[in-house]
């Protein structure tokens, strides 16, 4: 016996030690184990581990704020829409052609210089219709071939290795939002990808190391469009928020996105508006204006096949509109939502008139995320509509897409994230083909409504209102906490984080 | 000779028939989670175009050539464009202490319930929570407030992956206890003993070794724990690897992870109908 527990302990002592080498390699670069120089290193916070770096694939919020620290474009636009010179040194403007002058100091992170054929190269990737961008910059003068595989960016010229020009068909006020975003970010001319997407840029940094299931490491390097504020730059793999938020409030996270009322009430004494943290919290919280909306889309063609005739499908619409208790809804969300009345995304809209037609008597799933959050909110929705049960189901996010594209739903609710301010989302919206569509049922064309404008807007949500399959519930500010320390973050139009500007004090 | 190797040989033919039997199942499986593309490119599937930039970029391959690889010791490639096999050993590097501490935890529980008369009062509890749902105590553990302020989360992955093995080899050694106490030998033991705890403890190697046959069970549910209890908690290792995998459809990783499991699975099958011959227990 005594040599089985012997034997026991001195296996569970190796044990320990392989363990403690392995976790030791695991372990996360902090400012206590960096070199005593003065190294500056930024914790960031990576929710799921599923990267992709390549700007021609890329399409999910979180690769985006990692790759904001890679790669950059010509311009930078904030949220407010004003652009500030990155590859570009100056621009002008003389008609439906912008004529860019580049500078002559950026290379890659592969040691390339970067000039106007490279962006012309990029740009041209982007506009090709296998690019998830092509209808952001479609505005771009193009020829598109025979079989409308390919196109020939006729628009964009390198004049010189430093002077590019840009030619619009027809002028889209979105241009410089695109030209800020992935879809105008420069990348090296016949560069070959390296796994999780990554390739050289032209942003502040570049790639350190990637380890699967744990964290990415950038570091910083010269040459870039903008001085690198910090030596390092480490996004730790934390899928849990109550994780996550615990390490913010230990100091060992510099920036956190406050996406449910559980993290509200473990890092604050007080919610919206004051966002008081508790006594042993030190940060400061900053806040956008509705970025993000909630609403639940039905899917009439299912309701349709279900028995439902046109007026009850209406009724059914206008019954579960006005059986949502908003305001339940916005107090449980600790601050994080307001009400969002109507079908539409835009302030002041109507909810639907009030119908009593009577509904078949079915039941129906409600489809959503399955985190916590979206949990308490679809358990605060209606469950019964009339003669209508309803019961929700969470899926993954994948599965969720994957069902709302091929309407294989009865009603979901999904989260839209920043609409109200995207021209670009509104004329996609009413754009056959564009992927936003799914979200719809396919209005009118286009061409009906000016959606340049706000008066445009308007309209398109009225019709939307009036004959869309959407269902307003909520809007959420994005409110994001960072360290004292940490500066330079700010939002892009689209309502996404650019981290390239970051420093610490 | 070889009839002496015939049952070893005939379990090790059992382990490959069911490790290729599961990487199969888990290959068409596959088919009802949506598409990669789907999942990688969200809105952006609905082009048909973009979807066949990103399918010839990262190309799915058939059964067949998924086995032929396989014969060749070739894994694939993941989504990300990184080996398969050097992920899984690298997984596998994180995960293999969890598993042996979490067996480790398993049978000194197997121990204590063993030796301890009092143990039986709280037999019947254990004997349910053997039945609840691998996820469950994950769940526990993630929501509970010592996670991340008191206890660490790897210590709270290991007791998480352990919880439904601790309880199953808590009943069976609490069980095989009382029958060795019942038997004419104990007895005998028990003139020569001076106290209970003494004759408990003589009886505990026998007791233990009785267990052999619930190892395979045990690490099962180990494994299928810690499925739940790596991701929830945030620790990388296989768990992770298998969930990344599951929710981004990326084929050749899931399909080297399931390969991983049953492997596991499999050695511990071995282990357990080896101990059983060593001790000449029924097999």
């Amino acid at each position: 016996m005594k040599k089985f527990l012997i034997l026991l302990l001195v296996a569970a002592l190796a044990g320990y030690w392989y363990w403690a080498q392995q976790r030791a390699a695991q372990t996360p670069l902090t400012d206590a184990h960096a070199p005593k120089a003065v190294e500056s290193v930024v914790h960031l916070r990576l929710p799921t581990f599923a990267l992709m770096l390549n700007p021609l694939k890329m399409s999910e919020i979180e690769s985006r704020r990692v790759a904001t620290l890679l790669h950059g474009g010509l311009i930078a636009v904030n949220k407010n829409g004003d652009a500030s010179a990155r590859l570009a040194k100056s621009w002008s403007q003389d008609g439906s052609n912008w004529l860019f002058e580049l500078r002559d100091d950026v290379r890659f992170s592969g040691g390339a210089v970067a000039d106007a054929n490279a962006v012309v190269s990029s740009l041209c990737a982007n506009l090709q219709p296998s690019s998830p961008w092509a209808w952001a910059l479609k505005s771009i003068k193009h020829e598109t071939s025979a079989d409308g595989k390919t196109v020939r960016c006729t628009g964009l010229v390198a004049q010189s290795a430093t002077k590019l020009s840009i030619e619009q068909s027809n002028a889209a006020p979105w241009l410089f939002n695109a030209l800020a975003s992935p879809a105008g970010w420069v990348i090296a001319n016949g560069a070959v990808e390296q796994p999780y997407g990554v390739l050289p840029g032209i942003g502040p940094y570049e790639i350190e190391s990637i380890t699967a299931d744990t964290r990415v490491v950038l570091r910083k390097r010269a040459g870039g469009v903008l001085t690198a504020g910090v030596d390092r730059v480490v996004f730790d793999y934390l899928p849990d928020g109550a994780v996550a938020a615990a390490r913010f409030a230990q100091g060992k996270l510099d920036a956190l996105d406050i996406e449910s009322p559980a993290i509200v009430q473990q890092l604050y004494a007080t919610g919206a508006p004051e966002w008081r943290f508790k006594s042993e919290i030190t940060g400061r919280t900053e806040s956008a204006p509705a970025e993000r909306v909630r609403v639940v889309i039905v899917n009439e063609k299912k309701l349709a096949s279900m028995g439902f005739g046109l007026a009850q499908i209406a009724g059914f619409k206008a019954q579960y509109e006005a059986a949502i208790d908003r305001a339940k809804i916005a107090a449980i969300s600790q601050g994080l939502a307001a009400s969002m009345l109507g079908s539409t995304l835009l302030d002041g809209a109507k909810v639907r008139p009030a119908s009593s037609v009577a509904l078949p008597s079915v039941e129906l799933v409600l489809n959503m995320e399955p985190d916590a959050y979206s949990d308490l909110l679809a358990a605060s929705l209606p469950s019964v509509v009339g003669n209508v049960k309803i019961r929700y189901q969470g899926l993954d996010k994948g599965q969720l897409v994957g069902n709302l594209i091929k309407g294989e739903y009865d009603i979901m609710l999904m989260v839209i994230e920043n609409p109200v301010k995207s021209d670009a989302f509104w004329t996609a919206l009413f754009t056959q083909g564009n992927p936003f569509s799914a979200f719809g049922k396919g209005l009118a064309p286009e061409s009906a409504y000016d959606l340049s404008n706000s008066v445009g807007i308007q309209a398109a949500a009225a019709k939307i209102d009036a004959e869309g399959n959407w269902i307003g519930v909520i809007r959420e500010p994005r409110i994001m906490v960072f360290s004292k320390r940490l500066t330079g973050v700010y939002l892009s139009p689209s309502g996404q984080p650019n981290l390239e500007a970051i420093r610490v004090q | 000779m070889f009839e002496a190797a015939k049952p070893l040989l005939k379990q090790l033919l059992t382990c490959i028939a069911a490790i290729v039997a599961a990487h199969a199942l888990a290959f068409f499986l596959m088919r009802a989670l949506p598409s990669a593309a789907t999942v990688a490119l969200g809105l952006q599937s609905t082009n048909v175009e973009v979807v066949a930039a990103f399918e010839s970029s990262a190309p799915v391959r058939s059964y067949r050539q998924t086995v032929v690889d396989f014969a060749h010791l070739q894994l694939g490639r993941t989504l990300d464009g990184t080996s398969v096999s050097s992920e899984l050993l690298a997984a596998l590097k994180l995960s293999l202490p969890v598993l042996a501490l979490s067996m480790l935890l398993a049978l000194l529980t197997a121990a204590i319930f063993a030796l301890s008369p009092r143990a039986r009062a709280v037999v019947p509890s254990m004997q349910f929570f053997v039945f609840l749902p691998p996820f469950l105590f994950a769940f526990l553990a993630g929501s509970s407030q010592l996670f991340g302020n008191v206890i660490a989360p790897i210590w709270l992955t290991i007791a998480a992956s352990a919880a439904l093995a601790c309880c199953l080899f808590a009943v069976q050694a609490h069980a095989a206890m009382a029958q060795e106490l019942a038997l004419p030998h104990a007895e005998v033991m028990r003139m020569f003993c001076a106290t209970e705890r003494d004759l408990r403890l003589k009886l505990l190697p026998g007791v233990l070794v009785k267990l052999a046959p619930s190892l395979e069970t045990g690490v099962s549910l180990t494994l299928a724990s810690l499925l739940f209890a790596e991701p929830i908690l945030g620790q990388a290792g296989i768990g992770t690897l298998a969930a990344r995998a599951v929710r981004r459809s990326d084929v050749d990783l899931l399909l080297g992870a399931v390969l991983l499991f049953a492997t596991c699975i499999a050695i511990a099958r071995l282990v357990g109908w080896g101990l059983r011959r060593h001790y000449r227990l029924p097999t």
